[in-house]
């Protein structure tokens, strides 16, 4: 709201303070430029005029400040008028005054700190008082998106380093990701390319761990003991900051003060004080004893002026309680309140507590915002709409065209959309009956899961154009992919609910054979990741990078190779062990037990079963790598093929 | 025989609880003792001889042998199928029945507009009462040829804006389904105040100086004044309105208050008299009930409303209320003062007049004596004031001849200030009747009746003929005139009370002369004489025939709906222990004690901890809060809910109270919380919805009662004992529990909402047959006497489940429902029918002489309405 007044401002300034070419640009640049300039050492006007991007913002300041309370032109004057009063000094000075002011509208991003009480505050705090406000007040604007720049998460170590204790499956994938990269790759790449994969979650994580309590009431939260007749406190560093940012009176006191008395001293007496009992709101009565440095002050100009704002705010018109109050047409009728519903005056406790609130919300974006949306008005019909009767959200998802789909078929009525027709005619619950009792059987009938034995899918009875042996061939096709698709079904179920539903052990694999391929798996996608990544960017400069990559992807075929050794071994001295124990049993009670070595589960052919999907994609991405090598014409340098 | 034991026992049950007829349960029994008692009889005779008691039960003995017949039998079978149909009847209703609410409320809606009578209507609130209203009225209004207008009235401008926004989708609506726009104006009109765009005038803080200084502005001969050249200020947003067409300022459409200040801002118009003289054009208009029942105002803005308009009282708990406001005044020393101060200036002003421009005042004079008022009337709308008594009590003749001088006027006003001034001097109480205090009056200074009856007429056409401009200092005066009509116009119903303290306690005397209507049905009476289709309805109207009594009229339909739900969305609570098991009241006599404060404390502290987001808080009075709220503070419970919550307070103060309200709605949408304390029957309790997040839990901390002490009350309680035959102790609880409601039913709104409702009183527990039914309904009898403990951990487990997530989908059918849905259930109330004659609509409908539509095409419309109801 102050850039238009800008202008007109700028002409007065001139010719009160002599400065002249400040006024360009006006715009809200985030607050940490604020204390940047408090801290600069302001000496004379040059000095503010030569800081062309932080002095208009001085001005703003001033400047919206001043329309809060009225018109802005009339307001300035007033704002200059109290310090010239005040003391008739060098410029120097009211510039320093006017930084501090800045600083302090800054930092309580309200509009609470008040015209007339900030310069006296802030004409003796400098440098010390404006960090203390900074950090109290304004926490919700002062945060510095650095959660949005992806290179600054990336080179966050520490960051890094939290969401990995947080989340050990990453901490193992980050471990053995690391200790089988190529060497030839060097650890900062490794973890920039390991990081750039996770930005998402760094991100998460970072702004969970950013997450800070916001602002509470402070006053009401300490409190002062008496030990032995002498009052202890035990008040922190945010507490202190906190009390400022909410008190800005006690912070000017704190300032006039404290190098006299001691800090303890301070707030012992601060706690003591009628002061405190005022800001908290309490009856403050005579008995008090008076404190002559906290008492002087007086709290109700700094109230009234708090509540000066309340003016210019408009209030949408569903909660207008004034608009309500003023609704009867002009003519106010009807006999007074009665005693107990007649407001008295002055409740001290009231205010308070509503202005504290206030104070506490103030860097808030208020919900109820006036402030006109697209449609020109104050969408007063989103409160009032009874949400559970809406309709379905627009579907915001992509739609997926594909171009030219005639391609994909051999002819316009291909078997797919005829077999959409067969599909038709079938009764879905049945396939699904047929379905689901397929998969209660386990993979023990795996031997012939025939999908369209299952499902009577009975091809030949719309085949009228396609030649037979076509047919047959198609027919087949389908039966191929149909097992493929079905033994994969199978498969995946067995891994995700074991045979015997025990999740840790899938397909009979020991428990930790089964976490050392999980941890293969993640390593392997993980370079798989990279590889791709680095590959498809089609980047020359990567060129060298890749090769490491694919070589890493060796390994991880070794790597697998291993883990499906290991199984092997495992397996086999299960084996033994059963042998061993079926011979003893033997022994023992001279009975036999039936059983075959195939019962035990597990071993490489297992693990090669799962690792399958992740093996064929190492295969393919090498397949790629090597043939791309071969069209550019360069030799494999390294030996994987 | 077990089956027999089932079924007594059963059939007791059900009897007890009333869900059987006591007939049928008699019938069932009856049977069974007679079947047994001749079983016995037969036995005795058939018995072989000797007949000993002994051998009676020697069953080795042959006798008769009952065998069941199949009738017997099928009777069993269908007195079991009865007797499990009524125990699970409650279950089942749950899901059959009340989901019908907004269309059963739509329906007899119709059915009092076809009739052409008044109803009382109560639906729970939150659940589109506003839209559905506003649906069927519209699409009555467009269906029917006579396009009869619809005049909505609703207490708050809040809710105006709220009511006109809904109108405006609802119309978007329209227009979507018919394919085009109807020619349709809808216009909402509040104060001067909040209408204001002149840029000097709108920034003044009290409503009466921004009427005042409008006048100033926009009065007939300021304009009159301008064009002689004189310069005089005017306003050029109130001027343009004079370059447009008079019958259309403003395009059609509804205009929401937001949109029309839009709109004369950019066409540089004033919003307030656009809405005000488009008023007649429009075929809903929204305002306040002041416009309607006030006679000060409704005079000169709803004079011209023709008789078969729709009339609906929305938010009509307080209706009442309103009327005995817009009758009642107060005169105070000070206001003596300022009158006598603004009387010497009248009379500065008359004597300067008559120097310079001695002809105006004769003019005056022989208008006067020729009773033409009519002459002034184009100019009325700006009119100074008008005349505070209902139309019909008006006279009808010529001003008198004593006063028809200006001079006289003045001295006869003169005269009566100084009157008034030596009542004020009594140190004691007076209560007295109008003819009482006109009789001392006549004995004392000799004036009479008839010309106090025109003081207030008289003082206008003064005001006018010296074109004064600057009102406001004759505000004072203008009471005083307001009082004289009054006094001298009613003599039934009112009464005079001087109160020389201000409390029992008071040493100062501040005296007051109020003079109060006892009669709500006096200022009502015109409005349901004039418009044959009145509707009263709201949220929280319990009990219903209260509002007939006494407004004194007669419904065609009162009925009070319960609420659908699929979920138990909200959970209200009686609690009347703290945890240390004493009871808590806001009771005079404990109200202040301890114990009691602390054990509310304790409530507030434990539910804001548990609460999310927002919770409101309502005490009886202002005064009440205020101690409650410092005695507080000094126990350290504010400090315990800091911790939880932010913490809000209403104010006497209504903008420091908006803003308050602001910062209590940002904090509950940031997530940080917040509780608002505020009052039960003050500003924020009106109008002001606190829905979803901004009131997970409403707090009711003590029952809402009148301060009973109050003279006026008691007043009004033995007037309403005498005429009415309504009991002290029966209004004041109606009073208080309406309240209570009303401050209840802040917190729902739509059927994902939900939200925690405790009654935090002793007295509570007996009153809760007065909460409305859909309150009642939802209100488990185990939660009526809780203790805070008890109290939070239900709460909180309530909370818990409502976080679960709840899909629309598991509603449909049962509160909501969709089109088929509501085709289903026609059909099947079709079936029910059967051979009946189709309902009463159609026969009710020749009332009206328009016999345009059947009843299929009633039904039509139902089902359009309908849909435009699903549509939200």
């Amino acid at each position: 709201m102050a850039s238009p007044t800008g202008h007109t401002l700028f002409k007065k300034k001139e010719g009160i303070l002599s400065f002249t070419t400040d006024h360009k640009a006006i715009t809200w640049t985030p607050i940490s430029g604020g204390p940047a300039t408090v801290s600069l050492p302001v000496t004379n006007i040059t000095n503010l005029q030569q800081t062309p991007d932080s002095s208009p913002k001085v001005m703003l300041k001033i400047f919206e400040k001043s329309e809060n309370a009225s018109d802005p032109i009339t307001y300035l004057f007033h704002f200059n008028t109290p310090e010239a009063k005040a003391e008739a000094q060098s410029v120097k000075d009211l510039l320093s005054r006017l930084l501090a002011d800045l600083r302090n509208g800054d930092a309580n991003v309200s509009k609470l700190v008040t015209a007339t009480s900030t310069p006296v505050a802030n004409g003796e705090g400098t440098g010390n008082s404006a960090t203390l406000v900074s950090s109290g007040g304004a926490n919700a604007q002062s945060v510095p998106p650095k959660w949005f720049d992806d290179s600054q998460l990336k080179m966050n170590i520490e960051l890094q380093q939290s969401l990995m204790k947080k989340d050990r499956s990453l901490h193992e994938t980050y471990v053995s990701a690391m200790s089988t990269k190529p060497d030839s790759m060097t650890t900062a790449a490794f973890n920039s390319q390991f990081w750039s994969m996770r930005i998402n979650l760094l991100r998460a994580h970072a702004i969970e761990t950013n997450q800070k309590k916001g602002a509470y009431n402070v006053l009401s939260t300490v409190k002062p003991r008496t030990v032995d007749g002498e009052l202890k406190l035990n008040i922190s560093v945010e507490q202190v900051q906190m009390i400022f940012a909410q008190h800005p009176l006690l912070k000017r006191i704190y300032n006039e003060n404290v190098p006299r008395l001691t800090e303890a001293e301070f707030w012992s007496r601060f706690f003591l004080s009628k002061l405190a009992k005022k800001l908290k709101g309490e009856r403050v009565t005579d008995n008090d004893p008076a404190d002559a440095i906290f008492d002087k002050y007086n709290l109700d100009g700094i109230m009234q002026d708090a509540h000066s704002k309340v003016t210019t705010q408009p209030v949408p018109h569903i909660i207008d309680i004034e608009g309500n109050e003023e609704n009867q047409g002009g003519f106010k009728g009807g006999n007074a309140k009665d005693v107990e519903m007649r407001p008295r005056a002055n409740i001290p406790i009231v205010r308070t507590l509503n202005s504290l609130s206030e104070k506490i919300m103030a860097n808030v974006p208020p919900s109820d915002n006036t402030a006109y949306d697209a449609q020109g008005l104050y969408n007063t019909s989103r409160e009032l709409t009874l949400r559970d009767l809406k309709g379905d959200g627009e579907e915001q998802r992509i739609m997926l065209s594909i171009k030219e789909r005639n391609n994909f078929f051999s002819s316009k009525d291909s078997p797919a959309q005829r077999g959409g027709d067969v599909l038709g005619s079938q009764r879905p619950e049945n396939v699904l009956a047929k379905m689901r009792n397929l998969h209660t059987a386990g993979p023990d009938k795996t031997g012939d899961t025939r999908l369209q034995i299952n499902i009577d899918l009975d091809i030949d009875s719309d085949s009228d154009n396609e030649s037979k042996s076509g047919l047959n061939a198609t027919r087949d096709a389908i039966k191929e992919a149909e097992k493929d698709v079905m033994a994969g079904i199978q498969q995946q179920r067995s891994q995700k609910y074991g045979r015997a539903s025990d999740d840790t052990s899938p397909m009979g694999i020991p428990t930790t054979i089964s976490d050392k391929c999980a941890l293969t798996h993640a390593t392997t996608i993980e370079f798989l990741h990279q590889f791709w990544d680095g590959f498809l960017s089609g980047d020359p400069d990567r060129a060298i990078e890749v090769q490491y990559l694919a070589e890493s992807l060796a390994r991880s075929m070794a790597r697998i190779q291993a883990v499906a050794d290991e199984a092997e071994v495992e397996r086999e001295s299960a084996i033994q062990k059963r042998k061993q124990e079926i011979r003893s049993h033997f022994e023992r009670t001279g009975k036999k037990i039936r059983w075959k070595p195939d019962m035990v589960g597990g071993g490489r052919d297992v693990v090669g079963k799962i690792m399958q999907p992740t093996v064929d994609a190492l295969r393919r991405a090498q397949d790629t790598y090597s043939r791309a090598l071969g069209e550019e014409g360069v030799q494999i340098s390294t030996e994987s093929t | 025989m077990a089956d027999k034991i089932l079924m007594t026992v059963l059939t007791v049950c059900l009897a007890i609880k009333g869900a059987l007829p006591i007939w049928v349960a008699t019938i069932i029994l009856g049977r069974d003792v007679g079947l047994a008692i001749s079983a016995i009889y037969y036995r005795w005779i058939s018995l072989p001889p000797p007949k000993t008691f002994s051998r009676y039960w020697d069953f080795s003995l042959p006798s008769a042998e009952i065998r069941p017949t199949t009738i017997s039998k099928y009777n069993t079978f269908l007195q079991l199928a009865l007797v499990g149909l009524t125990t699970a009847a409650p279950l089942i209703s749950v899901d059959l029945a009340p989901t019908l609410t907004i269309m059963h409320y739509m329906c007899d809606l119709k059915k009092t507009l076809d009739a052409g009578g008044h109803c009382v209507l109560e639906m729970p609130s939150g659940t589109g009462k506003t839209v559905s209203l506003l649906s069927l009225i519209v699409a009555y209004q467009q269906h029917m040829p006579e396009k009869r207008k619809l005049i909505y009235c609703s207490r708050t401008m809040s809710e105006i804006e709220k009511a006109l926004v809904e109108l405006q989708s609802l119309m978007k609506y329209r227009a979507e389904q018919l394919g085009y726009e109807e020619e349709f104006r809808g216009l909402g009109l509040t104060s001067r105040k909040n209408l204001c765009l002149h840029p000097s005038v709108k920034r003044e803080k009290s409503g009466s100086i921004v009427d005042a200084r409008c006048r100033s502005l926009t009065a007939g001969f300021v304009k009159e004044k301008k064009d002689r050249g004189e310069n005089v200020d005017v306003c050029t947003y109130h001027d343009n309105l004079d370059l447009l067409e008079p019958h259309n300022l403003i395009p059609n459409g509804v205009w929401s208050f937001e949109a029309l200040l839009r709109y004369g801002e950019e066409h540089k118009q004033c919003p307030y008299f656009t809405a005000r003289r488009m008023m007649e054009y429009c075929n809903v208009v929204i305002f306040s009930y002041h416009y309607l029942l006030d006679p000060k105002i409704a005079e000169r803005v709803s004079k011209d409303f023709s008789k078969d308009c729709i009339v609906v009282f929305d938010e009509a708990h307080n209706i009442d209320n309103v009327c005995i406001e817009s009758l009642s005044t107060d005169i105070t020393e000070d206001s003596i003062r300022k009158a006598t101060r603004s009387a010497q200036h009248l009379e500065r002003r008359i004597a300067e007049m008559r120097e310079t421009d001695q002809e105006q005042l004769q003019n005056e004079y022989e208008k006067l004596v020729q009773g033409l008022r009519e002459t002034d009337e184009a100019r009325q709308e700006d009119a100074f004031m008008a005349n505070p008594a209902l139309p019909d009590d008006l006279l009808k003749e010529a001003v008198p001849g004593n006063i028809r001088r200006a001079e006289h006027f003045v001295a006869f006003l003169k005269r009566f200030l100084e009157y008034l001034k030596t009542r004020m001097k009594v140190r004691q109480v007076i209560s007295e009747t109008p003819p009482s205090f006109l009789a001392h009056l006549k004995e004392h200074t000799f004036i009479e009746k008839k010309p106090l009856r025109f003081c207030a007429e008289r003082l206008t056409s003064l005001v006018r003929t010296l074109e004064l401009t600057n009102i406001e200092d004759y505000q004072a005066l203008q009471e005083v005139a307001t009082f004289a009509t009054l006094v001298a116009t009613y003599e039934k119903g009112f009464l005079l009370i001087l109160e020389p303290y201000e409390s029992d306690t008071a040493e100062v005397p501040n005296p007051t002369l109020h003079f109060t209507c006892l009669d709500a049905a006096i200022a009502i009476r015109p409005v349901f004489e004039r418009f044959y289709s009145v509707i009263i309805t709201s949220g929280t109207i319990s009990p219903l025939e209260m509002y007939p009594k006494m407004l004194d009229f007669s419904t065609v339909i009162q009925e009070s709906y319960s609420m659908t739900l699929a979920r138990r969305s909200f959970l209200p609570m009686i609690v009347t222990r703290g945890s240390d098991q004493a009871s808590v009241s806001s009771s005079f006599q404990v109200r202040n004690e301890p114990s009691v404060v602390r054990n509310y404390g304790n409530l507030l502290t434990e539910f804001a901890r548990i609460t999310p987001d927002g919770m409101v808080v309502f005490f009886p009075s202002y005064l009440y809060m205020e101690s409650i709220i410092s005695m507080w503070q000094g126990m350290g419970i504010l400090d315990e809910v800091w911790k939880y919550k932010l913490i809000l307070v209403e104010t006497p103060d209504a903008q420091e109270t908006s803003l308050a309200l602001e910062t209590y709605r940002t904090a509950c949408c940031n997530g940080r919380g917040a509780i608002l304390l505020c009052v039960a029957r003050g500003k924020v309790s009106e109008g002001i919805d606190f829905d979803h997040q901004y009131g997970r839990t409403v707090l009711c901390i003590g029952v809402p009662f009148q301060y009973t002490e109050s003279r006026i009350l008691k007043a009004r309680l033995e007037f309403l004992r005498e005429t009415y035959r309504i009991k002290e102790n029966d209004f004041l609880s109606f009073d208080a529990m309406r309240h209570a409601a009303q401050c209840l039913g802040r917190v729902l709104r739509g059927k994902d909402d939900y939200g925690v409702m405790v009654l935090a009183d002793r007295r509570f527990q007996k009153k809760r047959t007065q909460l409305p039914k859909w309150i009642n309904q939802g209100l488990q009898d185990a939660d009526t006497n809780l203790s805070t403990d008890m109290a939070v951990s239900s709460a909180r487990r309530f909370l818990k489940t409502m976080a679960q997530p709840f899909r629309s989908k598991d509603q449909e059918g049962i509160s909501t429902w969709g089109y088929e849905d509501l085709m289903q259930h026609q059909k099947k109330m079709e079936e029910e029918r059967g051979e009946e004659p189709p309902p009463t609509i159609s026969n009710t409908r020749p009332v009206h002489g328009s016999i345009a539509a059947t009843y299929e095409s009633d039904f039509e419309d139902m089902d359009q309405e309908m849909m435009e109801l699903e549509g939200f």
